[in-house]
């Protein structure tokens, strides 16, 4: 870094100018597949034979994504989606805020032991489950329900640990104050604790959300009813049926793909201080 | 950070009871969905059934020792070794990479940022089918622009060989943005003053990165390797998505070799045993990597 100093600002601003250029080349190379979904999306299927590399369309055939829409039952699955990952990130928050708080601030019996178990859980390949909670939502009644798309992913030992995490950084004084004014730990839990956990809690929310919506697994396995498909196991049925028809396909997976897309337009930031704080284990 | 508990055990008489009541929502369904399922499969590894007749065969471990000898489950597991081999390494060179490149502010940041974590947002099996067209050897836009190279068309999804080389491609793609922002945040984490110090010795870009990035970042290196490792060897949507296992199995990875065997082929107590092997290897890997921390935090 000698000529760093001596050279001065030109070098450095020569620097800049590779190391931007450097990174132009590389998010071209990264967006090019989601941008060639875009352009095949709005081609006619002739067209994608005869000139596949060709940038722009001759004519716009927007309604490649009414057909994709209507040649299948996408509303329905949309809401099938929304349904898993709204009853998922609803159960994972209640579960993961009351135990993150009980293993933050409470002594009991067994703490350490029963926190160790549950970061386990977070080794163990969960495809591998599937015929054991298979046999059990069969027992109770759940298979091909809501339920068997919800409940399997109500407990995350990520969710707890998340909130643990952000607790322990809380000073207890806040609470100490609370509990001499009479407060339970519930209602500490909810007007002191859970109004400075929204950082966490979002990401949690936002993270859950995308799992779940982009999850194939449970709709696959514990589910056979058409009406109960979601958009991914959606979009493998439509593959399945258009298998070549690639202007239909890239439809469907552009707008399967834009809630998540938004979603982490949105949530960007606070999704990328979640995924630092769980890649940060002290 | 250690925040002094003065609400310790003796805040309320019934403290214990009051605990166990918070984490009884998160250990009912823990229990369940987790740990009944593990404790399932331990029972099932050592039977022969089917997953659905009422008879179930108890083999001791029959199952464990007919899978040391068997051809297709050794291939599967040679198949998540080359996918590990090829995906691991490279995987944390370009994620590393990329952090480098965004570690200071530039024009556009949050549009690159943005660039390599859309992947990281798109579903596997719209990744799978996205990765179809893109590597198809006819229509696909990667051969074109190799075509237009003078590059002959290359099979990436019908030969044996290329398979897996589009696999890994395709989870490259795929997870670089997530273990970017972790190394990113390591990055952030190393002292400025390490890097003013390295200046006015006058050390060369090479030497600060060797002596002071690197072994700086080693801990989080560490932990994005082991998550890779493990996120590899859990690997199956990607290969569901992209090749199904195939052409002729060559990218049959362990765990869509243990779908297979469970859902298609209804050896239930056969593949429990495997997936109890993964887990073994996965929970060793994990131990690892807990001693690793350790010792480095002890010296």
């Amino acid at each position: 870094m000698t000529q760093y100093y001596t050279a001065g600002r030109w070098h450095k601003l020569g620097e800049n100018a590779f190391r931007f250029a450097v990174l132009v080349l590389l998010a071209l190379v990264f967006l090019l597949p989601l941008v060639w979904v875009l352009i095949t999306s709005v081609k006619s299927e002739i067209e994608v034979r005869i000139h596949p590399t060709a940038l722009l369309p001759e004519v716009f055939h927007w309604d490649n994504y009414l057909n994709a829409w209507n040649n299948t039952n996408f509303g329905v699955q949309f809401l099938n989606s929304l349904l898993m990952a709204s009853g998922v990130c609803l159960g994972q928050i209640l579960t993961s805020v009351l135990a993150g708080y009980a293993f933050s601030r409470m002594n009991f019996l067994g703490k350490n032991f029963l926190y160790g178990i549950s970061l386990l859980t977070l080794m163990v390949p969960y495809q591998l489950l599937a015929l054991p909670i298979f046999v059990l939502l069969a027992n109770l009644g759940m298979v091909d329900t809501y339920w068997a798309l919800i409940l399997p992913s109500v407990a995350n030992a990520f969710g707890v640990f998340l909130l643990k995490q952000h607790i322990d950084g809380i000073p207890v004084s806040l609470e100490e104050a609370a509990f001499m004014d009479g407060a339970g730990r519930l209602r500490i839990l909810g007007s002191i604790v859970v109004p400075l956990s929204k950082g966490p809690v979002v990401t949690l929310l936002v993270l859950t959300f995308i799992a779940e919506w982009n999850d194939l697994f449970k709709p696959l396995v514990y589910t056979s009813s058409a009406w109960l498909r979601t958009v991914q196991l959606g979009l493998t049925t439509f593959q399945e049926q258009f298998t070549a028809t690639y202007t239909l396909l890239m439809a469907a997976v552009a707008f399967v793909t834009l809630p998540t897309v938004i979603l982490f337009f949105l949530a960007q930031k606070q999704l990328i201080a979640g995924i630092a704080s769980s890649g940060m284990k002290d | 950070m250690e925040i002094p508990r003065r609400l310790g055990p003796s805040w309320r008489g019934h403290e214990s009871a009051r605990a166990y009541l918070f984490i009884l929502p998160f250990f009912f369904f823990l229990s369940l969905f987790w740990l009944y399922p593990v404790a399932m499969l331990v029972l099932d590894s050592l039977h022969k059934w089917d997953g659905m007749s009422p008879d179930r065969l108890f083999v001791g471990l029959d199952n464990y020792s007919d899978l040391l000898v068997d051809e297709d489950f050794l291939q599967s597991l040679g198949n998540s070794f080359l996918f590990i081999a090829g995906s691991v390494p490279l995987g944390i060179a370009l994620s590393l990479g990329l952090a480098l490149l965004l570690r200071k502010k530039i024009a556009g940041l949050g549009f690159f940022r943005t660039a390599f974590f859309l992947p990281v947002a798109t579903s596997l099996v719209a990744t799978g089918l996205i990765w179809q067209w893109f590597l198809n050897d006819n229509f696909g836009v990667l051969n074109g622009v190799l075509g237009a190279w003078g590059a002959g068309k290359i099979p990436w999804l019908t030969s044996t060989t290329f398979s897996m080389i589009s696999v890994i491609l395709m989870t490259l793609w795929k997870d670089a943005g997530y273990f970017m922002i972790i190394f990113l945040v390591g990055l952030h984490s190393i002292d400025e003053s390490y890097y003013e110090a390295a200046k006015i010795d006058g050390a060369s870009r090479g030497v600060i990165f060797r002596q002071i990035t690197w072994p700086l970042l080693m801990p989080i290196t560490f932990l994005v390797l082991v998550t890779k490792i493990i996120f590899s060897f859990r690997a199956f949507e990607q290969i569901y998505a992209l090749t199904k296992g195939g052409p002729v199995g060559s990218t049959k990875v362990f765990v869509y070799y243990i779908w297979e065997e469970a859902f298609k082929l209804g050896k239930v107590g056969y593949a429990a045993a495997a997936a109890l092997i993964l887990l073994l290897v996965v929970l060793v890997i994990t131990g690892l990597q807990f001693k690793f921390i350790r010792r480095r935090s002890g010296t």
